[in-house]
């Protein structure tokens, strides 16, 4: 009975003394988070946020792939075959198949992040003064990027708008938000296409005059490593932010400065082509790169899988669906003859074999896939899981290659304020000399400028770059007869990707939607 | 709080007067076969004297001078009140046909009378759900509980199910109620990888005894902030005191599928996917079949090229049809085994039972094994103390399907045999698997490039779940009115996985054979301690009530590991891989801790009020604003008992209630109220952290308040009886996810805003149409249940109104918004739709165009059994319904894409559209999207209505006369033979109305014959 009694009376006691810790019966902390109110406040905590958006940049609604595949299918030089399905309604340009609202959050959150490593990191006292100029001189440069493909995906370029369908910019984020009251404040509206581009202009001139060639640990660069923002990177993109707005002079400045800043990256003849066999190619500037297994691997939506059946040049194993292949269009630009000839008819239901190419090296790029999938087709070789395992591929984001031309066409353009013909020729000559085709000679006016676009499509093919150009000078994308969705030209409201519903929604009134969604 | 301590001390002092003298009567408790019920309590009314009878029944007991009425309750038996006078010998029958209302009811920490409970309970007895072929409890309750659906997500043996109370509450948050086993709050959390898992599959149901529902918050609001989808409380087997009995076991029998999707034959699907070239690339006929047989059905060019189109549809006719529906599924087998021994004498009582379940699933790869021992003992140690202790050991094995329980994925099973192209063969010549990496031709034919047979042969997935369920629990009789008890319980959970892609396969090829295993450890500690006090003042006043408090405390951990490149199939454990490509380890938990009281009164069981409070922390919400407050009220008018009902003979009973109480919801992340920045996101070697979400200190509980009011009755005896209720439960403070703009860099804040509200009608209907007056004539029992309710958006934040489509302010949740399919232009074949202002459309604008068609939930959900005995016989025919929720079925919608890039629907292809002027539903074969159209499948075309009536299952038993047993040394022996799922009345065309979600690649349910035996010796 005592016992009992004792039993009874020790639990009592047991539960009293809980009652009594309520405040602290209810303490638990998270696990794989940190508190946010502290998380920027050391070095580490900074560089970490960094990695986390150039992780974010990874997601295959922005350079895992759509930045790279979208910009190619929804113009002429990527046709979707129905393989898996992926990408054919964007081939066909057909209604709201074009980037999605994932693209904008995603952009937008990059952009947030940045502003609250740039809030951050101006006033932490644990970064020494390089470190600091890494830190913001990289935040700077992910902004403008951001900014940059929103401007891109959602409202028209400068120098190449359709006045009556022109509903301006898109939102400009400049200042960092991190309360549930700033949050719900953040009610955004169309900045002016021109505000804009002068803020991305800005972001990448603060970030040029951050950066250096080399980074700052844990951010360090190499010619096979780069992975982060750098110098040359930065002046790579003013110079093609400034050719697509149509400042010349500007383009050919940041040309010029990119060009000295990288140095003799250029590569030639078969130099080239086994630059693409190994994961970062020489002339690459910038890359998001994947680079262990669990980064890369979505067998559905990969760069590799996108573009390409097989895992090897030359192989005929069926590895991947290879959804989006050089158009017929491309093909002929490239210089790639199919037997049975480059016709329509041919191209469609036949399996492709290649019966000639021309002395271009950049068509060796291009080969026939492997027949698991279906009707063979020539498939670009650019990603072929070239980090050692399927479907794991660095995304090239900008290449010197790509300055060489932004210079000749700022040369080439009529009425450019650096307008000379001479100097664009010689740009030219330097990409077409190096692909393996000879000089050009005595080439001038039209006949000139068309060349350097023509270059600059088959150089920058599968790259993500396509859209874009015929976008930027406003011309018609012409599909038809082989893409069953028809032309479109330039002043089709597709041009323009609709802004996601439920942020109208949110921001009401202030957010207009392009025209026709 | 203070309140309610003056209320104790003053029943204190009253008791005080009560210990009088005292005399002492005996008796014997008997059933209706006048057999001697051993374990019968036997109690004063009003009082905790009592004792238990012993092994035959009988029992003696001490009581006051003045008490007045004894109570006899057994379990299984009901309860019965004699009235006391001057003699000292009481002989009570006690009849398993005892009045509903006698019945005990679990409300939550205490059990009482069903008349003196004003909650709003449904209660399904072991006699309803024993013996059914079912992996888990939950499953079992389907259709017997009003307001109560139970949907199962697919037909998995032990897969995930899901339960609604009266609709669904919350939008963001969870909608599971709080499931409780013998007093120990589950963890639910479906922890699995590979295949989908129940929670509740550790449970045997044949081992449950009671399940007792909380339907409404007035009830419910003792379980507070974990109560407001309603509260299960399942109350496991007890042993009686008396000669040990044996009990065992055993079914066994057959599962087969419901049924087959009629998909095209090879000649069939030839000329769709002819007409598909034809009308996509605009080839001629000759030049599409030439390509169709090429390079679908991949005969050499050479041989095609040269043959005529006569020629070519010989050649097609000649190509045989190959069935991966016959060969993806088989016929399962379902055994089980149980044997229990329980017992015990006057001062301890034991039941002990082991089980073991094996249930093979119709298609490959989804077996379910469970072995487990249930422990439950009580030992009255003195006079005053009681020890009781329950444990349930269990261990379930479920063999995964390649893909998970559903899904896409090329390789599942359930998904691609019905996609697969029909002139892929299963096999090689050789025998060997056809298509498969490393072979010519290395994939099938079509997108369904995968022999999913074979990805379902090699590659191998496992999940067991161990699970251990325990407390001990202490009851001290402080007083003969007041007693104090202390809980402890553990429910512990290990869950492993693992899963082998194997290098033959072709998701495992790139790879060299894929390796991946977890485990997840789940420790669920639990612990109350509570006061509860029963007293009758003078011979009218009935009050009772407890005080307590109460400490959760879940911790999680798990690890996932998965590697590749393995040196031959054989080695299929991580050891022996080359590289590992990913790792994780995690961990969370949660704490929650409350104080509850209740205080229930009756006045001579006419006029019956019920008070419930809690006050209850979660470690869930903001620092500020983790504790609420949770009040219910209940009155019941037990009209029956009122003087002028007593010429009312054919009112045997009749009782009016009304409840009002607040519960709540805290079915979130277990750190949602932080602002945290997450781990995870690595980046060229270094790891990185993400801004994962904003703080919200003042994020609370989702409050739900239902009003209840409820009329129980029983006519001519209770031949017909039943009850109705109406409730209107109103959720607000919703825990959602507010909107905001995404340039914000964030998608949504945790808040409390917006409002749900699901008004219902629940119908419970028995009658006993045909009663014998004889033991063993002819009777005939009916139980129908019907259930109607309606939710409704009522408001959400800021102008907002509306979440996507399925969350519209003003209407019914899960919203089904699309433009209606107008059919197929009879002039060109392609899909058309109506706009929003009515015209014929190729292309739907969204939101413009869209309609309200309905909604996802079942307006109106039952069941209807129906029992006929006759001597030993026994009938039951179950039947289960629901109507008016609609269904978009992946599976089907992949079977009628217009491509052909995999197999067609039967229906689908005889109704395409194929000649101009023909007027039809089912657009033109076309390769690729029509041009400026929308998709085919788009708008209202693949919304079908979900509405079905199943004969859930009919059993036929004979029972042993006991005459016959007792001649056998058996105390009882039952046979009999039971089918499951026999007929289904539906609207859709899925493999099965039932399923719930995407559909897409879903296991279904299969139809079972079982065969069992019961031996009680």
């Amino acid at each position: 009975m005592k016992k009992y009694s004792i039993i009874l009376a020790l639990s009592a006691v047991f539960a009293g003394g809980m009652m009594t810790g309520c405040k602290k019966a209810l303490d638990i902390e998270p696990q794989q988070s940190i508190d946010a109110s502290t998380a920027l406040n050391s070095k580490e905590g900074i560089n970490a946020a960094l990695v986390g958006i150039y992780a974010r940049q990874k997601s295959f609604r922005l350079y895992g792939r759509d930045l790279i595949a979208l910009p190619e299918v929804l113009a002429d030089n990527g046709y979707a075959n129905n393989r898996s399905g992926r990408l054919l309604a964007e081939s066909n340009n057909q209604n709201r198949a074009h980037f999605l609202g994932d693209t904008w959050q995603l952009s937008y959150t990059n952009i947030n992040d940045a502003n609250l490593i740039l809030e951050a990191a101006g006033s932490n006292p644990t970064l020494t003064a390089a470190e600091k100029a890494s830190v913001e001189g990289q935040a700077y440069f992910l902004r403008a990027l951001n900014h940059f493909n929103l401007a891109l995906v959602y409202a028209y370029i400068p120098g190449a708008v359709v006045n009556s369908q022109n509903k301006g910019g898109v939102p400009l984020m400049t200042k960092g938000t991190n309360t549930t009251e700033g949050a719900l404040a953040n009610l955004p509206a169309r900045a002016p296409i021109e505000e804009v581009y002068n803020q991305i202009v800005t972001d990448f001139e603060a970030a040029n005059s951050r950066l250096t060639t080399g980074g700052v640990a844990p951010f360090t660069i190499s010619a096979s490593t780069p992975n982060f923002a750098n110098k040359a990177a930065a002046q790579a993109f003013l110079s093609r932010v400034n050719l697509y707005r149509k400042n010349y002079a500007e383009a050919k400045r940041w040309s010029d400065s990119a060009v000295n800043t990288a140095g003799s990256k250029l590569t030639s003849g078969n130099a080239y082509v086994s630059g693409w066999r190994t994961p970062t190619h020489p002339e690459t500037l910038f890359q998001v790169a994947f680079n262990t297994n669990a980064e890369g691997g979505n067998p559905n939506e990969s760069l590799h899988t996108t573009f390409s059946s097989i895992g090897a040049p030359g192989s005929t194993t069926t590895i991947g669906f290879g959804d989006v292949v050089p158009s017929l269009y491309l093909l002929n630009d490239l210089g790639i003859t199919l037997a049975g000839g480059n016709t329509e008819a041919n191209y469609r239901s036949n399996a492709a074999v290649i019966d000639s190419r021309t002395a271009d090296v950049r068509n060796l790029l291009y080969e026939p896939g492997a027949a698991g999938r279906g009707k063979v087709y020539i498939e670009t070789t650019k990603y072929l899981g070239k980090n050692g395992f399927t479907n794991l591929d660095h995304s090239p984001v900008i290449r010197i290659a790509e300055v060489y031309l932004n210079r000749a066409e700022a040369f080439a353009t009529p009425g450019s304020a650096v307008f000379n013909e001479a100097l664009a020729l010689a740009d030219l000559n330097r990409i077409v000399v190096a692909r393996g085709l000879t000089a050009f000679v005595g080439l001038t006016g039209t006949a000139l400028y068309e060349e350097i676009l023509k270059q600059r499509r088959i150089e920058l093919a599968m790259e993500g770059h396509r859209f874009w150009d015929l976008k930027r000078l406003g011309r018609d994308i012409v599909k038809a007869p082989l893409y069953s969705g028809g032309d479109v030209p330039f002043t089709d409201y597709r041009i323009l990707a609709p802004l996601p519903t439920r942020e109208l929604q949110v921001a009401g009134s202030k957010l207009v939607q392009n025209t026709g969604y | 709080m203070r309140r309610f301590t003056l209320l104790l001390l003053s029943t204190l002092l009253l008791s005080l007067q009560l210990l009088a003298q005292n005399r002492t009567i005996t008796g014997k408790v008997t059933d209706d076969k006048n057999v001697g019920v051993p374990s019968a309590s036997v109690t004063v009314k009003g009082t905790s004297v009592g004792t238990v009878t012993n092994a035959d029944g009988n029992f003696t007991l001490s009581i006051a001078q003045n008490a007045r009425t004894l109570v006899v309750s057994a379990v299984g038996l009901g309860t019965k009140e004699i009235d006391l006078t001057s003699a000292s010998v009481y002989n009570v029958s006690l009849s398993s046909t005892a009045t509903d209302m006698q019945e005990v009811v679990v409300v939550g920490y205490q059990q009482r009378r069903k008349r003196d409970e004003a909650g709003t309970i449904s209660t399904i007895r072991a006699g309803e759900i024993e013996n059914l072929p079912v992996a888990s409890l939950d499953k079992a309750m389907q259709g017997k509980a009003a307001g109560v659906v139970v949907q199962s997500n697919n037909g998995i043996p032990g897969g995930a199910i899901t339960v609604r109370i009266r609709g669904y509450g919350s939008i963001n948050a969870g909608n599971q109620p709080l499931y409780i086993v013998d007093g120990v709050q589950l963890n639910t959390t479906n922890t699995t990888t590979f295949t989908q898992s129940n929670p509740l599959a550790f449970l045997n149901p044949n081992d449950i005894e009671s399940i007792d529902i909380l339907k409404d918050a007035a009830t419910a609001a003792i379980y507070g902030a974990s109560a407001s989808n309603g509260v299960v409380i399942i109350t496991t087997k007890r042993g009686r005191a008396g000669k040990t009995k044996f009990q065992f076991n055993t079914y066994f029998g057959q599962a087969e599928r419901l049924s087959k999707l009629n998909v095209l034959n090879s000649q069939d699907y030839f000329q769709a996917r002819t007409e598909a070239r034809m009308n996509g690339d605009l080839q001629s006929s000759l030049a599409a079949k030439r390509t169709t047989l090429v390079t679908d059905y991949r005969f050499p060019n050479a041989l095609v090229s040269s043959l005529s189109e006569k020629s070519l549809d010989s050649l097609a006719a000649t190509v045989p049809t190959y069935d991966w529906q016959d060969a993806a599924f088989r016929q399962g087998n379902i055994q089980n085994y149980e044997l229990s021994v329980s017992g015990g004498n006057d001062r301890t009582t034991f039941r002990l039972s082991a089980n073991h379940n094996r249930q093979q699933a119709i298609i490959t790869a989804a077996d379910f094994v469970r072995s487990g021992v249930n422990i439950n003992l009580t030992n009255r140690a003195t006079d005053k103390l009681t020890l009781t202790t329950n444990v349930n050991l269990s261990t379930f094995n479920q063999k995964a399907p390649f893909g998970g329980a559903g899904g896409s994925s090329l390789g599942n099973l359930s998904f691609a045999a019905s996609g697969i192209l029909p002139f892929n063969p299963f096999y090689n010549a050789d025998g060997s698997f056809y298509g498969l990496p490393g072979q010519n031709p290395a994939s099938l034919s079509g997108v369904l490039n995968q022999n999913a047979l074979a990805v379902n042969e090699y590659n191998t997935a496992n999940q067991r779940t161990n699970q251990a369920i325990g407390n001990i629990q202490g009851e001290y009789k402080l007083t003969n009115w007041l007693s104090f008890r202390t809980f402890y319980a553990l429910d512990y959970r290990t869950v492993e996985t693992n899963s082998f892609w194997d290098p033959r396969t072709n998701d495992g090829a790139p790879r060299g054979g894929l390796g991946q295993a977890g485990n997840n450890w789940n420790t669920n500690f639990l612990t109350n301690q509570v006061l509860s006090a029963r007293h009758t003042i003078g011979d009218k006043h009935n009050i009772d009530g407890l005080l307590g408090y109460e400490y959760r405390k879940e911790d999680a951990r798990s690890i996932f590991v998965s590697a590749q490149g393995f040196p031959t199939p054989q080695f299929r454990t991580l050891a022996s891989a080359a590289t590992a490509s990913t790792y994780n380890e995690t961990g969370t938990g949660f704490r929650r801790q409350g104080v509850f009281a209740n205080f229930n009164y009756n006045y001579d069981s006419r006029y019956v009020v019920g008070l419930v409070g809690r006050y209850d922390g979660s470690s869930r919400f903001g620092a500020n604003t983790r504790y609420g407050f949770f009040p219910g009220l209940k009155l019941a008018w037990n009209i029956d008992r009122e003087s002028f009902m007593e010429g009312a003979n054919a009112v045997s009973s009749l009782r009016l209630r009304f409840g009002i109480g607040k519960t709540g919801n805290d079915q979130i992340g277990n750190f949602d109220a932080r602002g945290l920045y997450g781990g995870g996101p690595t980046y060229s070697g270094l790891a990185g952290i993400t801004y994962t979400q904003l703080a919200n200190p003042e994020l609370t509980w989702e409050g739900n308040t239902t009003k209840n009011l409820g009329i129980d009755f029983g006519f001519f005896r209770d031949r017909i009886s039943g009850s109705v209720e109406v409730y209107d439960r109103i959720t607000n403070d919703l825990l959602l996810s507010q909107t905001v703009a995404w340039t914000s860099g964030f998608d949504g804040i945790s808040s409390n805003v917006g409002k749900v509200q699901n008004r219902g009608v629940e119908l419970t209907l028995n009658g006993s149409i045909l009663k014998s007056r004889d033991a063993g004539g002819f009777n005939w029992n009916t139980t129908f249940v019907f259930a109607y309710n309606k939710s409704k958006l009522l408001e959400l934040f800021g102008n907002t109104q509306n979440i996507g489509t399925s969350y519209v302010v003003g209407k019914p949740l899960f919203l089904v918004q699309a433009a209606p399919y107008a059919g197929v232009n009879p002039a060109t074949g392609r899909a058309m739709w109506y706009d929003s202002t009515g015209n014929l459309t190729y292309q739907i604008v969204t939101p413009k165009d869209n309609k309200v068609l309905g909604d996802e939930l079942p307006e109106f959900t039952g069941g209807l059994t129906n029992t006929f005995t006759y001597k030993g016989f026994s009938l039951d025919v179950f039947f289960q319904y629901e109507y008016g929720r609609l269904v978009n079925d992946g599976q089907v919608s992949f079977l009628s894409e217009a491509s052909g890039r995999i197999n067609w629907l039967q229906e689908v292809y005889d109704k395409r559209w194929t000649t101009p002027g023909q007027v039809t539903s089912v657009p033109r074969m076309n390769l690729y999207a029509e041009q400026k159209n929308s998709g085919a499948q788009a708008g209202s075309r693949m919304w079908y209505k979900g509405d079905y009536v199943r004969l859930k299952y009919v059993t036929l038993s004979y029972d042993l006369p006991t005459s016959i047993a007792s001649r056998l040394r058996l105390s009882g022996l039952k046979v009999y033979v039971q089918g499951t799922n026999l007929y289904t009345y539906a609207d859709s065309p899925s493999y099965d109305p039932e399923f719930l979600g995407a559909g897409t690649g879903q296991i279904p349910q299969s139809r079972n014959y079982t065969v069992g035996l019961q031996i009680g010796f």
